[in-house]
């Protein structure tokens, strides 16, 4: 077992001409943490987020993600690296609205992925909140159970990361609680990493550990102090003018 | 069942593939009744005639691998989305190639059979016409030729499965990250190769056209459809830069009501999608004018018209191929409109009622046919010189009013077909319902 999943050194990625969304960012996540990368919109979260999980490649640096340098894999091994390792919860257009829930959820094996048993898949409901829901189509679900349908599509695998990009953004706090506590448990119960891209301060508060982005570079990495403070910290972040590239 | 999933996502959204299957069932049938007719006057004395059937099955050949590629790839472009949801979470480019080509195959299967059959009733009815005008033997009889039904099969599932990988080449193949990223914000993405294969079909028409004017008229007219078929597909991949020009030079007459700049910054989104709607659209008014003008050309100058029958046979030619293109250009609209729904449901949550929804949906109508009938009308012109002039030593084709108004409702009548009244259907329920 890897102990540390998520790594990066001078992870840059620029879009086009010389507009560096993301620029010589490094960190080193553990097993078992929950981090959540803040700022501004424009900031570089998603960017960071999708060259550490394998969904985009960077223009510059190294990605280890579950021990593994991912930069030079090819299309194809990337993908079942990330079918077999790593787990996804988007904001939206997370599922497959013409399936059912079980179907949705067993996604990543019914991809050639790990094989996931019929007592695992009514467990993995189970602990979702979604017991007995395995034959609904997701199109009759409201939002928060259909992101709870996108965590535990993430989860069943048992991947060593999970990747989250604003999973609370279209819910109410409430519903919103629910979906930050599945993936809580998932880090501090199974030892999954999970590395979560949020704006909300409430949401960010359920991390362990904060991370800082401005104009695509890493400008704080903290423990995760409570709610307000994540606010100041953001607002710090927010306010302030551009830095030069 | 592994490879199952994908092609189960894809299968799932059964109403885009409607399309598709049409529009391959009237390609079984319009290929399958061209081919019997041509082998049962196979052995017959009149050579003239079996050549021309010949010809007729050609041409259903051609039309079929682009009518029927372009629809398919109309379908499975809508499917972006999925695709790269499917991607990200741990479909390889190959399984996703995989899952279309079978889902294309898997469509083209059952309509090739039902247009086979309907096609073999209708080659019996063709036969039986040209029996009547005089064109066909009298004792000429027709014959079902079992082995006719693996041709046809083949050229559908083959296209079928072509369409569709070429529309799975960018979602399969990008990053998951970048797939998201475009079915977020619909970018219309013009590569550079899409567009240097456009410039070079249509300067291949035109160059071609020009070679043929001095030859012989009969040389001249075979040749015409191959102008008209280059012209049409180099039109169709110039389609985003050339409905974006349209809207540049309509702005000024649209720019006055918000309806109608919310309908030209529509088409300038949809352009690429549109695009593939403009071949079929193009084909059939460039197709019917260079049949028709080919006629009133002759009748003009020489001030008589041809023989009758000749001139039945042409017509009832061009009906079929005409019906067979607004088939397909019809199919491909109404995939557009269809994927559409939410941005319609969202234009109402905005503020606007239905019915100036619709209102902006036939602007938008109103500027794609205008486009198709402008791009036709230059088409079948460079198709139609060498022809009147190789055959009548004109340079000027010539067509009478009623010919143009008729050809304008048409194609206007097929646009609103496949645009308006999709779009009247599926902004029947609420706004939010669309949404959900």
């Amino acid at each position: 077992m890897d102990d540390t999943p998520v790594m990066a050194e001078g992870l840059g990625r620029r879009y086009g001409g010389r507009l560096w969304a993301l620029r010589d960012v490094s960190l080193a996540v553990p097993a078992g943490r929950f981090v959540a990368v803040m700022g501004a919109t424009g900031s570089g979260k998603s960017t960071l987020l999708h060259c550490l999980a394998g969904l985009d490649r960077p223009t510059a640096g190294r990605v280890r993600l579950a021990g593994r340098d991912i930069a030079r894999l090819r299309e194809a091994a990337l993908t079942r690296w990330r079918r077999d390792r790593v787990g996804f919860v988007f904001q939206s257009y997370n599922l497959l609205s013409a399936l059912t829930v079980a179907r949705n959820v067993l996604l990543p094996a019914r991809l050639g992925g790990p094989r996931i048993s019929a007592g695992d898949l009514a467990a993995m409901l189970d602990a979702v909140g979604l017991g007995g829901m395995g034959d609904r189509p997701v199109g009759d679900l409201s939002g928060g159970q259909r992101q709870r349908v996108a965590v535990a599509r993430a989860l069943v695998t048992r991947p060593a990361v999970v990747f989250a990009d604003e999973p609370t953004g279209a819910l109410d706090p409430t519903t919103g609680g629910q979906v930050l506590r599945l993936l809580r448990a998932a880090a501090v119960r199974d030892g999954v990493t999970v590395v979560m891209v949020s704006h909300d301060p409430v949401a960010a508060a359920h991390s362990d550990r904060l991370l800082l982005l401005r104009a695509g570079r890493l400008v704080a990495d903290t423990p995760t102090p409570d709610a307000p403070a994540i606010a100041d910290l953001l607002r710090g972040v927010t306010d302030q003018a551009p830095v030069p590239a | 069942m592994r490879a199952g999933i994908a092609a189960q996502a894809l299968r799932a959204h059964r109403w885009a593939f409607v399309g598709p299957a049409s529009t391959q069932t009237v390609a079984a049938t319009v290929l399958t009744a061209t081919l019997t007719t041509a082998l049962a006057l196979r052995d017959h004395p009149a050579a003239e005639i079996s050549e021309a059937m010949v010809a007729f099955a050609a041409i259903a050949g051609y039309l079929t691998v682009l009518l029927v590629g372009i629809t398919m790839n109309a379908a499975i472009a809508q499917q972006s989305g999925d695709i790269a949801l499917l991607r990200a979470v741990g479909a390889t480019p190959g399984r996703i190639r995989r899952a279309v080509a079978v889902e294309a195959a898997a469509i083209a299967l059952p309509a090739g059979v039902v247009g086979h059959l309907l096609g073999l009733a209708a080659g019996r009815e063709w036969l039986g016409a040209l029996a009547a005008h005089g064109l066909a033997p009298a004792d000429v009889r027709f014959a079902v030729v079992p082995w006719l039904l693996a041709p046809v099969l083949g050229v559908l599932v083959v296209t079928s499965v072509l369409g569709a990988l070429v529309a799975a080449i960018r979602p399969a193949r990008a990053r998951p990250a970048v797939a998201l990223a475009d079915v977020a914000t619909r970018r219309p993405r013009f590569t550079a190769v899409r567009v240097g294969l456009g410039l070079a079909l249509v300067a291949a028409g035109v160059t071609l056209s020009v070679l043929i004017a001095d030859r012989a008229a009969e040389a001249a007219d075979d040749a015409a459809f191959f102008v008209m078929l280059s012209l049409c597909v180099g039109v169709g991949l110039l389609g985003p830069v050339v409905l974006r020009a349209a809207i540049a030079v309509t702005r000024p007459l649209t720019g006055l009501a918000g309806t109608g700049r919310l309908a030209a910054d529509n088409v300038a989104v949809l352009s690429r999608a549109l695009s593939g709607a403009l071949v079929p659209l193009v084909l059939a008014v460039a197709f019917a004018a260079v049949k028709v003008a080919a006629h009133t050309t002759a009748t003009h100058v020489t001030g008589r018209a041809g023989p009758a029958a000749e001139v039945w046979l042409d017509a009832a030619g061009t009906g079929v191929y005409c019906l067979f293109a607004a088939v397909a250009a019809v199919n491909t609209l109404a995939t557009v409109v269809v994927g559409r729904r939410r941005d319609l449901a969202t234009l109402r949550l905005a503020g606007a009622t239905r019915g100036r929804v619709l209102a902006v949906v036939i602007c938008e109508a109103g500027i794609v046919t205008g486009t198709a009938l402008a791009l036709a009308t230059a088409v079948a012109g460079v198709t139609l010189v060498p022809i009147v002039h190789s055959g009548l030593g004109t340079w000027v084709p010539y067509l009478p009013p009623a010919a143009w108004v008729t050809g304008i409702l048409a194609a206007a009548a097929v646009v609103a077909a496949g645009t308006v009244l999709p779009a009247a259907l599926s902004t029947r329920g609420r706004p939010v319902e669309a949404l959900a």
